[in-house]
């Protein structure tokens, strides 16, 4: 089922939560909402659930408008950021809770239990209680407890956020891999950009109650449209330019600019390396990462960051003050706008 | 270490002034030269109706508390709106009101001479309640449905939101949701507030021995009357283990089926429409139930009768000779004497109750036993005094008044400061001996001010309780220890209301300053840093 969102605005007491907000969420993909804790997702993704009312705006499920109608009504399946297993429930209760309220019959809401307790990987579990269960298990009943009752839509509310690293990694991959098995249209809500980018198929980079761009994961790491999406997604290193006549000057060359005017030229740390063909910098410090080194180097009055494969050996040759020569390759170079909100990642 | 012995203060106390009083009950309820189960036979077929009355009573109070006390727990758990935390203010008044005062407010708003019957005299209703079922019932929902109100308006504030949000995501409307889902989770703290307004009303003794009339007896009004005026000590005993019996039973379903719940973050709305104008509707109710009966008794000790003439000749009359021979001390004694009590109760029991706090934070299963007093009431207290003190020196003086006072006190300072422990942080105290602090200084720069703001409430209670005591002092009183509730009392048997009514204003402004003054002096101590 596809999701439309026509410009959605919401205001809070103080504060503009949601400014005009347009969405396509095609049929049977992830899109991820992505963006730093109050650009408006959550606010987005509850008004899509019908939890909350749009001051304005309009909300289509294939077409049709649900703006009015509650959120009992919408047959969407909603994971929740803690969760919100009922306390006094079992498990199967939990999971068949959807299907009891849409009157199923109880061997049928017995089946589906069983059914969907064995997709997520549950088998057992029925009888026990939320609080006896552990983070990711608990995970698991959310996400089974949404899709029992076969909704048209699933959105997920920053669902592996309050898990361990390793935990988030494992159950990521597996709620992509559910989702694609059942064929259903999904928005996911969340802060990581490496969780945006593993699990979606579509990004909409959200912030300050707009959306700054969608794309596909690689789009909008590769092309980012300015310099807030360039850092959201990764460190980037951004350099105050001017586009003159569709060309934008750096220090390792010129780049094509599709616009006139103050912006600034964008390339991740991955995509510059020291080279004896490139421009002339100062080391200002150097840490080790795991298998790289991330050094910072000055040039004029900027710092740029790159990342660097090194041996024990050459690494020991990187020492603040020493001069070097960097190369960035021109193919990754962009020219973007600058609004002047990038995240500082260095 | 040095902490446990000092839990040997507490302790000790309450061995000698609960323990062994209960103990002494028990010995006369079922013991007359030998095991002797007659008493306690007699205490349930003689008594069986009292018994059974007492029960139905409390059970209907609680109900109707229930019914007075959801819809603010409704109001306090789902909106915002200004005056919210003035409503949730003015509800602790019923509260640490004194029975006595809740006894003249009733009869000076609802009595037959009363505020209301006056008002509606011009449109031809008569009010005539007192002395029924009903005036003990409304009596109670008034003293208590403030605990409802506060119990399960918190826990409806802390019900997360995302569970009715999951509800609704699923499919369910706004009546299954709370069907299924708001109803069940707010259970236990039902169960809580019930159970404990059941305690009340259970053991509920003033308002039952003046409003209830002759008509009306229950357990509590029986011992008294075995102890004082049949003089039938073996009894009087066997009822009083009833009655902790019965509140046993109460107290273990509060323990095991109530809980306060968890706390999660509810989304608050905006009162609107209709909602404001029930909710304004409701507050103006608990505005009249509260102070409606204050300033009917206020009313009543300036005016010679309704209607009448402002005065002040209630007051001269209280300070008068033929006062002072109905109290049989001077009022300037009884209010010496109230304060007295009150002051001591404070000092008795908020040093035991720091200690036992602390001692309690490491032993967590004893703190049921530490809230055991809560099953004895006050008459049954005394009557225990009497039986097990009887041939001591203490018996018959102030000592003993100053003990009850503080048993009774002592599980709810206890419960106000244990709460305050379980939220501080034992780090500081690590913090400040790593800085150099002795024992004793970490306690009191690092720990102490954290308990602070329950050892404050926890002393507000403790006054609230000595300076309203009505049910022990009464039978354990001389007239030289007369309290101001007990002349409240006596004078009301003269049936001088306007004198009584001014005695009670007295009361009151007495135990208003008094809560100021302990405030203030928490606040100091919060201010003041070394």
């Amino acid at each position: 089922m596809e999701i439309k969102l026509e410009k959605i605005r919401k205001r809070f007491d103080d504060s503009e939560a949601l400014r005009s907000v347009s969405l396509r969420a095609p049929d049977g993909k992830m899109t991820a909402l992505l963006g730093p804790s109050g650009c408006g997702k959550t606010t987005l993704l509850r008004i899509i659930s019908g939890l909350l009312r749009p001051d304005s705006g309009n909300i289509f499920f294939d077409g049709k408008d649900v703006t009015e109608v509650p959120p009992e009504k919408r047959n969407v399946g909603m994971v929740f950021q803690n969760y919100a297993l009922f306390p006094h429930m079992t498990v199967a209760q939990n999971i068949g809770f959807g299907m009891l309220m849409r009157k199923r019959q109880k061997k049928e809401i017995e089946m589906r239990v069983k059914e969907v307790m064995e997709l997520v990987g549950l088998k057992g579990y029925e009888k026990r209680k939320p609080s006896e269960l552990s983070g990711g298990e608990q995970q698991r009943v959310a996400l089974a407890r949404a899709i029992a009752p076969e909704p048209d839509i699933l959105l997920l509310d920053e669902p592996l956020s309050a898990l361990d690293a390793k935990l988030r990694i494992s159950l990521r991959s597996e709620i992509k891999r559910i989702q694609k098995e059942l064929g259903i249209t999904a928005i996911y809500v969340t802060h990581d950009r490496e969780e945006a980018m593993a699990v979606s198929d579509r990004i909409a980079v959200m912030n300050r109650g707009r959306i700054e761009q969608i794309g596909n994961p690689m789009e909008v790491y590769r092309d980012p449209k300015n310099d807030f999406v360039a850092s959201f997604l990764g460190d980037a290193n951004l350099i105050p330019s001017v586009g003159v006549g569709g060309l934008a000057k750096s220090p390792f060359g010129d780049v094509p600019a599709s616009f006139d005017g103050n912006g600034c030229i964008f390339f991740r740390p991955g995509n510059c390396r020291i080279s004896d063909k490139g421009t002339e910098s100062v080391i200002i410090s150097s840490e080790p990462v795991g298998d790289v080194l991330r050094i910072t180097v000055g040039l004029g009055n900027e710092k740029i960051v790159l990342l660097e494969k090194m041996s024990l050996f050459e690494s020991a040759a990187i020492k603040p003050g020493k001069k070097v020569r960097i190369y960035v390759d021109r193919k990754y170079m962009r020219f973007i706008r600058c609004t002047g909100r990038a995240t500082k990642t260095f | 270490m040095r902490r446990n012995y000092l839990f040997l203060i507490p302790l000790s106390f309450l061995l000698a002034f609960f323990a062994y009083p209960v103990f002494s009950l028990l010995y006369l309820g079922l013991w007359d030269g030998g095991p002797n189960p007659e008493f306690m036979k007699e205490a349930f077929s003689r008594y069986g109706g009292v018994i059974s009355f007492t029960v139905y009573q409390a059970i209907l109070s609680s109900l109707l508390t229930l019914i007075i006390g959801l819809p603010g727990a409704y109001i306090i758990g789902n909106y915002d709106f200004r005056g919210k935390s003035a409503i949730k203010a003015v509800s602790t008044v019923p509260f640490i009101l004194p029975s006595i005062i809740v006894v003249l407010g009733f009869l000076a708003l609802f009595g037959n001479n009363g505020i209301l019957n006056h008002v509606l005299e011009p449109f031809g209703i008569r009010i005539r309640i007192l002395y029924s079922l009903s005036a003990i019932l409304l009596a109670h929902a008034f003293y208590n449905f403030p605990v409802v109100m506060r119990m399960v308006g918190s826990a409806w504030e802390n019900l997360d939101s995302s569970y009715e949000d999951a509800a609704a995501s699923l499919g369910a409307g706004p009546i299954k949701r709370f069907v299924k889902i708001v109803a069940p989770l707010l259970a236990p703290s039902i169960i809580s507030s019930f159970t404990l307004v059941f305690a009340y009303s259970f053991m509920s003794f003033a308002i039952v021995l003046i409003l209830g009339g002759a008509a009306y007896t229950t357990i509590e009004v029986e011992i008294y009357v075995l102890a004082t005026v049949l003089i039938r000590p073996h009894m009087a005993s066997a009822l009083a283990l009833v009655q902790i019996g019965i509140s046993l039973i109460f107290i273990w379903i509060y323990t095991h089926f109530g809980r306060t719940g968890a706390s999660g973050h509810r989304i608050m709305r905006k009162i609107r429409g209709l909602a404001s104008i029930l909710a304004a509707a409701y507050s103006f109710l608990i505005a009249f139930l509260i102070f409606a009966p204050i300033l009917s008794v206020a009313y009543y000790s300036f005016v010679s009768e309704w209607g009448g003439d402002l005065t002040f000749h209630w007051y001269s009359l209280l300070f008068s000779e033929d006062a002072s021979s109905v109290i049989g001390i001077s009022p300037a004694a009884a209010i010496g004497n109230s304060l007295f009590f009150a002051v001591l109760t404070i000092m008795m029991t908020v040093p035991m109750a720091v200690i036992s706090s602390l001692w309690a934070k490491r032993h967590g299963k004893w703190v049921p036993a530490l809230m055991l007093p809560v099953a004895v009431s006050s008459v049954t207290l005394a009557w225990a005094y009497i039986g097990a003190f009887l041939g001591f020196s203490i018996y018959g003086s102030w000592i003993l008044i100053v003990m009850a006072h503080s048993v009774i006190a002592f599980p709810l300072v206890f419960r106000s400061v244990y709460n305050s422990t379980s939220s501080a942080d034992e780090r500081l105290k690590d913090a400040a001996r790593s800085l150099g602090a002795s024992p004793l200084m970490a306690f009191r720069h690092a720990e102490l001010p954290q308990l602070m703001p329950g050892i404050i409430v926890g002393a507000t209670f403790a006054f609230a309780i000595s300076i309203g005591e009505f049910g022990a002092t009464l039978l354990l009183y001389r007239p030289e220890y007369t309290t101001i509730p007990i002349a409240i009392y006596k004078i009301l048997g003269t049936r001088a209301f306007g004198s009584a009514a001014a005695m009670s204003v007295i009361l009151i402004i007495m135990a208003t300053a008094s809560f100021l003054l302990i405030d203030r002096i928490g606040a100091k101590q919060k201010r003041s840093a070394f």
